[in-house]
């Protein structure tokens, strides 16, 4: 709905005046219980959370202002730096393989196969079951004692002692992105299919006839008519995965020595359980910015993708 | 035309309003109706019985006085926050449950408990010096009431000595010479350096052994001291007979490793025998408890100490008390140790005698253990610093800095980096 009416005729326009601000009235009256809702919700959060930053309040003592004294000792922290990489690399390599992986089964189940509803039901599992009950069961495939992985992989051959996954810190990194991967496949799997679902099926039927193989036809139909779904569900999935909680807190509650923390869970960890208040605010602002980028961009994309669609 | 649309207008925006909140006005009034009068936050107990016996005389209570009590329980590692959260919000349970020197961290947000505390100390005798430091005891001000503690003793596989050919370890000298012969059996020992209390107690009780320590009596940060190193070099030794997931061991892990018949020793309270009694009986068969390893210093011990407190802002803290009180009746507190299999262990020498622990000959070790045991930090003051120094792992961090390569200087300094960050 548009709060904008069209121009009035002039003989009305007075009277139009009127309705229109009555009309813009009942439209931010609808906006309005979601307006407060999130001011609620997102907004004093955020508010208390920079004030936090500043302060050097601790659990049970509100704390004094000290500037910018938590962003400066945060600079010289090397768990912080470990966990501010962490961000980049973990976020950087789990979008990357979503996208990849996340692709090809789109692909694939947009294939006409026998059964093909049942696969598309089973590929949303992962994203239906609650994270923090999965990765458990991923916690226990990586158990030292008795890790599946290790059994299978021994087994095979690949190795001959069972991986320490919880205790090197490049093993535990790649849990952490496999079990994301794992986790967020099916968002990118049913978002794209669904994008592929839209795009006209004569489109191909023309590029056959003017002889196009099926690279071709990847390369100048689908991939350029899916790029707006595709671009949307990348950012949406970004800001998922660098604001993640859940799967490194199960998994790995941050460790070995603190090299799996994301910004989440480090400000979680000093923050609540070490007590330190303002320094764990401080941390977790460090998403703000980023996040503010990626929420930036989705929304350019969907609205030129709806101006595209109109 | 206008009144309809006027109309429209405030039946749209009532509507909206009305189903956005909806949810919030169901819960609010969902959480009122059925709430307890008092309600209790623990541990999800490592001996799941404990909890049920406390559930049982919870109700048990609440009958008596017409009162609902309600018990909630938390995984160990989640409680910190979950405390911290309910200090900031200035909502929550009523009594919750204070590890270490959690009293210290949040005595302002805790009732005293002297007249409670009294009572049973006129009745049973005196607690033990540590108890009183956990429940920041000065001058006669008991900020918690110290319930019990899960004393630690070595846990050994006898077979797996025996046939490596190696005594039971006395000393952290003679368990270095019997590791490595074990890891030639296939039966490593194993001691975790991942975030759990388990790694911080084995590693500060060592230090102390050693004549190392964090920070001094005088709330000194002293870390970086000839003593440390030692400590580092001997640690790193250890290390090498153990397998590499020891690194990211939580609080569960060393039990599985004792139950799963593969390891040959670790420190850890006796739920691992109780456990093997249940699920393992061949592990339980071949498995003893030993005192903690004595070093050129002297035997230390240290392990979680459990207090109860009652926070500021409960609107029931005289019932509080009285339930409080009520858990310190012989019958109910001698009942709720039995249940745990004697895991649960008394903070006052008078409490010993239970039958649960002098029927079994393993369990005559912990015992003794009163004499050894320490607060982890010690011999730094009890504070909320100590607690902060705990929860974020600095020990156990920074040896497994130590035995995954970095040298004793760069190690030591990272360590004291972060303790001044919480000592200053």
């Amino acid at each position: 709905m548009s709060t904008k009416a069209a121009p009035a005729p002039r003989l009305l326009r007075s009277a139009g005046f009127w309705q229109t601000s009555r009309e813009a009235l009942a439209g931010y009256a609808m906006v309005g219980p979601a307006v407060l809702l999130l001011a609620g919700l997102v907004g004093v959060p955020i508010l208390m959370a920079l004030y936090l930053s500043l302060t050097n309040a601790q659990v049970g003592r509100p704390g004094v202002f000290i500037g910018l004294a938590n962003f400066l000792a945060l600079g010289r922290d090397s768990i912080f730096w470990a966990t501010f990489w962490n961000a980049l690399v973990f976020t950087g390599a789990a979008v990357s393989l979503k996208t990849v992986l996340g692709l090809a089964a789109a692909l694939l189940l947009h294939q006409p196969l026998v059964g093909r509803q049942v696969y598309r039901g089973l590929v949303l599992l992962p994203w239906i079951i609650p994270t923090a009950f999965s990765t458990l069961g991923w916690w226990w495939m990586f158990d030292p004692l008795y890790s599946v992985i290790n059994w299978t992989l021994i087994h095979l051959g690949v190795i001959s002692r069972g991986l320490p996954w919880m205790a090197e810190p490049v093993l535990a990194k790649t849990a952490v992105v496999m079990v994301n991967t794992w986790r967020g496949l099916p968002f990118f799997a049913v978002g794209l299919l669904a994008g592929l679902a839209a795009i006209p099926r004569e489109l191909y039927e023309a590029a056959q006839t003017d002889g196009a193989g099926p690279l071709a036809r990847f390369r100048f139909i689908t991939l350029p008519l899916l790029a707006p779904v595709l671009l949307t569900i990348i950012l949406f999935s970004t800001i998922m995965t660098i604001s993640d909680f859940n799967i490194v807190y199960v998994l790995t509650r941050g460790g070995p020595m603190n090299t799996t923390h994301m910004f989440a869970t480090l400000a979680y960890q000093v923050g609540l359980v070490s007590g330190e208040l303002g320094r764990g605010a401080a941390i977790s602002l460090f998403i703000f910015p980023v996040l503010l980028v990626g929420v930036f961009l989705l929304l350019r994309v969907v609205r030129r993708s709806e101006v595209a669609g109109t | 035309m206008k009144l309809t649309r006027r109309e429209f207008v405030k039946t749209a925006a009532a509507t909206a309003a009305g189903t956005a909140l909806w949810p919030f006005l169901r819960n609010a009034s969902a959480t009122a109706a059925p709430a307890a009068d008092l309600t209790v936050l623990t541990w999800s107990h490592f001996v799941p019985a404990a909890d049920d016996e406390l559930r049982r005389q919870a109700e048990a209570f609440g009958r008596a006085r017409r009162v609902t009590v309600r018990v909630d329980t938390l995984a160990m590692g989640d409680l910190p926050a979950k405390l911290a959260a309910e200090v900031e919000t200035q909502s929550g349970h009523d009594i919750v449950l204070l590890m270490n020197y959690s009293t210290a961290l949040f005595k302002s947000q805790l009732v005293p408990l002297n007249d409670v505390v009294a009572g049973v100390r006129r009745q049973y005798g005196d607690f033990w010096p540590f108890a009183r430091e956990a429940s920041q005891d000065v001058g006669g001000e008991w900020f918690s009431m110290p319930w019990f503690y899960t004393p630690a003793p070595g846990n050994v596989r006898v077979d797996y000595f025996k046939r490596a050919g190696a005594p039971t370890p006395d000393t952290w000298d003679s368990l270095l010479t019997a590791a490595p012969k074990l890891k030639a059996i296939g039966h490593p020992i194993g001691l975790g350096f991942g975030h759990h209390g388990d790694s911080n107690d084995w590693l500060l009780q060592c230090m102390a052994s050693f004549g190392a320590m964090a920070v001094d009596n005088k709330g000194r940060v002293v870390i970086n001291s000839p003593e440390t190193r030692r400590v580092l070099d001997y640690v790193r030794l250890l290390y090498n007979t153990m397998p590499p997931e020891v690194i990211g061991w939580g609080g569960a892990d060393n039990n599985r490793w004792i139950l799963s018949g593969v390891g040959s020793y670790t420190i850890n309270p006796i739920s691992i025998y109780v456990a093997a009694q249940r699920d393992a009986p061949e592990v339980a068969r071949n498995m003893d408890h030993v005192p903690p390893p004595a070093g050129p210093k002297g035997r230390f011990s240290t392990t979680t100490v459990y207090t109860l407190g009652v926070w500021r802002f409960s609107r029931q803290q005289a019932l509080a008390k009285e339930f409080l009180r009520y858990l310190f009746a012989p019958a109910n507190y001698h009942a709720w140790i039995e249940a745990s299999g004697g895991y649960n262990f008394p903070l006052m020498r008078e409490f010993e005698v239970l039958p649960v622990w002098k029927k079994d000959p393993k369990l005559q070790v912990i015992l003794k253990f009163g004499a050894w045991m320490h607060m982890a930090l010690w011999p730094a003051p009890p504070s909320g610093k100590a607690q902060q120094v705990y929860d974020s792992y600095i020990i156990p961090d920074m040896f497994a800095r130590a035995v995954r390569g970095a040298s004793n200087d760069d190690a030591i300094a990272w360590g004291e980096a972060q303790l001044r960050k919480i000592w200053g």
